[in-house]
């Protein structure tokens, strides 16, 4: 009975040590991956909405801009500038609120809180300058926007790629112990399926009853980890690719179109701008294609395929609008850029979101996803490693016991 | 929003004596059959379910052997129940919270107000549109997908809209009406009309007072308010109407009403003295759309609909009937094309303001807290007399 003994106190030894291991990497993998769902993927998600709303603010302020400068402000630019300048400052409170101690990461955001408030006083002194006819208005406005691309952007990125390495970090942790649990949890399985073979033929017994329970319970941890593990990488790859993915070439796109009717205002404006016009909506097109590619049901399908057609109406508007400009005509330019180029705009724009709102809800549901996998697995890393342990000794005393 | 009625006044009006079904039956509107459908959505399974259920405003589509809700039955092999109760934003909206809660919705589509449907939206009572089986959802007109409770319009499509302004017999008042002040001028005591919804009069009276009705502040609603309530309890307003402001401008008991659009349009047809103007202050702006419920057991079918009444020649038919304005892109291109009555109806500036006009509406932007809207929505309804 030697052998016996000696296996069920390796087979003790293995179960408490995949315990240890396990547990602990289930600890690590759900505390990220709540992490995730708290934190990195709301962050990244506000993120992406910051720099949408800060280059949605700049559209919307020069063409209020270029609206008074012909006489009138467009009360409906001015009030979109002024909804996107408060989302905008809703959004940069909202990352600081979810990005824990990362200090350099809070100073990113303090440089764009500050920049944000120097721009709206910049906006507002345009405003000002152009109601009361002062030639340096449209030198102000440029002044403001430079804010947006100096102030904001930088620090912006410099959260964005903060937050990817944070969600890269977090995909992985926990990782490689659940991983070495698992495969102790597979070894302790195999040791205890082979103590049962052995015995049942030297002894030509049925099964103990220790030891089955003993098995149940480490076959039960193999598939739990197994399971969890699977699931949730599963589930965040596919929010990653499918959601997050998307999420960034859709708010890159509307980010591009603001950026396109800003400069498309400064240029009716006499002004200057380091956007072009025409060459950005290559870009656009390359984005609605990746979304397209990325779409992954009928309706994201669908949204994809209004995608484009509201770009080819606002590329063909804005298209109208610089053939005007060119041959002189900038009157024209203008009322053409307030009626058909903005309600184009508007139409994508606002196409752009829908799509937004889906590939959000896509990779939420992802995040929610992985966390509902992990979410027992602490505790069943640890009650069936400890109902097999209580098996093994039992199944031996039993044994011990039938043989004396 | 052709027959608007609040709860207290529901029953205690005469029934208008201008009908728009009957008044556009000489014109011949109706008879525009055959028109293409693009974008039309065919091959959607609709799981074996071909019927629909819609809560719609009264007179708001042609109805008849060759109207458009004939031709949709026909073309898309639905069986549509039209439902014509929706009367007011009180009495329709009990209709759609008596069915929010029961397990499948009575309706496959309800036609709130702009501010109802946010409202559904906002309490999780609408379902997201089956964009996919509604590929003519890229001919919603922009200007309406920008509403911030509904950015993209993912949970409604507008039906029709219409401004709220100002009609006037330009006889009886002897002079141009063009700010809302004139409302409140005391030489037309007890001849003006006050409409009853209180996002539209008090909207009024905001612009009059220099605020913002898109973005109302509960101070500035209130100051709105105490102006409408001043002008009833003081007799310059002779009533507080509905679609009747037109039959009472018609016979001269009104000088000027606030008064909607696509009824004043109808108004000019047989009396093209009588003048209708978006105030120097700007006009309210407002649409009805179409929802799906929640808990609809056909929104496949639904969808099939809303596409069908999104393909401009279809839209255009509907305009022609119902003279509002038509949120659908191409309509004043398809109204052109049929000539005659309907290309008339293109040139209209009140059915299609251009983009100076479209600049001076406002759409009531809803207080941030709605129990105080509610509130207010309570102490003007005080006013409207039972």
């Amino acid at each position: 009975m030697g052998w016996y003994r000696l296996n069920a106190v390796i087979a003790v030894v293995a179960i408490a040590a995949t315990a240890i291991v396990a547990t602990t990497g289930a600890f690590l993998m759900r505390s990220a991956t709540v992490s995730i769902q708290d934190n990195t993927a709301p962050s990244l998600i506000a993120v992406q909405g910051l720099s949408a709303s800060v280059a949605e603010a700049n559209s919307n302020a020069t063409a209020a801009f270029l609206s008074a400068a012909e006489g009138e402000e467009d009360r409906q630019r001015r009030v979109a500038y002024l909804d996107a300048l408060r989302r905008s400052a809703e959004e940069t409170e909202e990352v600081a609120g979810l990005i824990d101690d990362d200090e350099a990461r809070h100073r990113d955001l303090k440089d764009v809180a500050v920049a944000l408030t120097s721009y709206s006083g910049s906006i507002e002194a345009a405003r000002a300058a152009v109601r009361n006819g002062d030639p340096e208005a449209v030198d102000n406005l440029t002044t403001a926007l430079d804010l947006t691309g100096s102030g904001v952007a930088d620090s912006v990125a410099r959260v964005t790629d903060a937050n990817q390495q944070r969600f890269d970090n977090q995909l992985t942790s926990g990782m490689w112990l659940t991983l070495i649990g698992l495969v102790l949890a597979i070894g302790t399985l195999l040791l205890l399926l082979r103590m049962q073979r052995r015995m049942f033929a030297l002894s030509n017994r049925l099964l103990n009853p220790g030891m089955l329970l003993a098995t149940l319970a480490v076959l039960l941890t193999v598939v739990a980890l197994t399971f969890s593990f699977l699931a949730r990488q599963s589930a965040l790859v596919n929010a990653s690719d499918g959601g997050y993915d998307a999420i960034a070439a859709t708010s890159r796109l509307q980010a591009t179109a603001n950026d396109v009717q800003t400069a498309l205002s400064l240029r009716l404006l006499g002004g200057t701008s380091d956007v072009d016009v025409e060459s950005p909506f290559a870009s656009l097109s390359g984005d609605v294609d990746i979304i397209a590619d990325l779409a992954d049901s009928n309706r994201e399908q669908a949204a994809a395929q209004a995608l484009e057609v509201r770009l080819s109406r606002y590329e063909s508007a804005t298209n109208d609008i610089l053939f005007l400009a060119e041959q002189g005509d900038t009157d024209a330019a203008i009322d053409a850029f307030r009626g058909s180029g903005f309600s184009t705009f508007n139409g994508l724009n606002t196409s752009i979101e829908s799509v937004l709102s889906d590939n959000r809800a896509q990779f939420t549901d992802g995040v929610d996803g992985a966390a509902s996998a992990v979410n027992p697995l602490p505790l069943l890393t640890l009650v069936l490693p400890v109902l097999a342990a209580i098996g093994v000794v039992f199944g031996v005393q039993r044994r011990l016991s039938d043989y004396q | 929003m052709p027959l608007h009625r609040s709860p207290a006044s529901r029953n205690a009006r005469p029934p208008s004596l201008l009908s728009r079904r009957t008044f556009l039956a000489g014109l011949g509107a109706t008879a525009l059959v055959g028109c293409s459908s693009a974008g039309q959505a065919t091959d959607v399974d609709l799981g074996g379910s071909r019927s629909l259920r819609m809560l719609n405003w009264s007179d708001y589509i042609d109805l008849g052997a060759d109207s458009t809700l004939a031709l949709l039955q026909t073309e898309l092999g639905l069986s549509v129940e039209y439902l014509e109760e929706y009367e007011d934003n009180y009495g329709g909206w009990a209709l759609i919270e008596s069915n929010a809660d029961a397990g499948t919705s009575g309706y496959d589509i309800v036609v709130p107000t702009n501010w109802r449907a946010a409202q559904m939206i906002e309490q999780g009572w609408a379902a997201p549109l089956p964009i996919e089986i509604i590929p003519n959802h890229v001919n919603l007109d922009p200007q309406y997908m920008t509403n911030p409770w509904d950015r993209g319009s993912r949970f409604q499509m507008p039906w029709q809209a219409g401004i709220t302004g100002i009609a006037y017999d330009p006889a009886l008042t002897g002079r141009e009406l063009n700010s809302v002040e004139d409302l409140f001028d005391p030489a037309f005591a007890g001849r003006i009309g006050l409409i009853g919804e209180m996002r539209e009069a008090v909207g009024l009276a905001m612009l009059a007072n220099g605020d913002d009705p898109s973005r109302p502040t509960e101070a500035a609603a209130r100051a709105g308010l105490d102006r409408v309530r001043v002008a009833v309890e003081s007799g310059q307003v002779g009533e507080v109407v509905f679609n009747e402001f037109a039959d009472l401008l018609d016979s001269g008991r009104f000088v000027a009403s606030m008064a909607w659009s696509g009824d004043a349009a109808l108004l000019q047809q047989r009396r093209p003295d009588i003048e209708f103007v978006i105030p120097d202050e700007g006009g309210i702006q407002w649409f009805d759309s179409m929802v799906i419920p929640a808990n609809s057991a056909n929104v496949a079918a639904a969808g099939v609909f809303m596409n069908y009444v999104y393909d401009p020649a279809n839209a255009a038919r509907i305009t022609s009937f119902v003279q509002y304005i038509s949120p659908v892109l191409g309509v004043a291109d398809e109204l052109r094309s049929m000539g005659g009555a309907s290309a008339e109806l293109a040139a209209n500036p009140i059915l299609f303001p251009d983009d100076a006009t479209r600049n001076r509406l406002f759409t009531w932007g809803g207080l941030d807290d709605t129990e105080i809207e509610t509130a207010i929505d309570d102490e003007f309804n005080e006013l409207v007399p039972a």
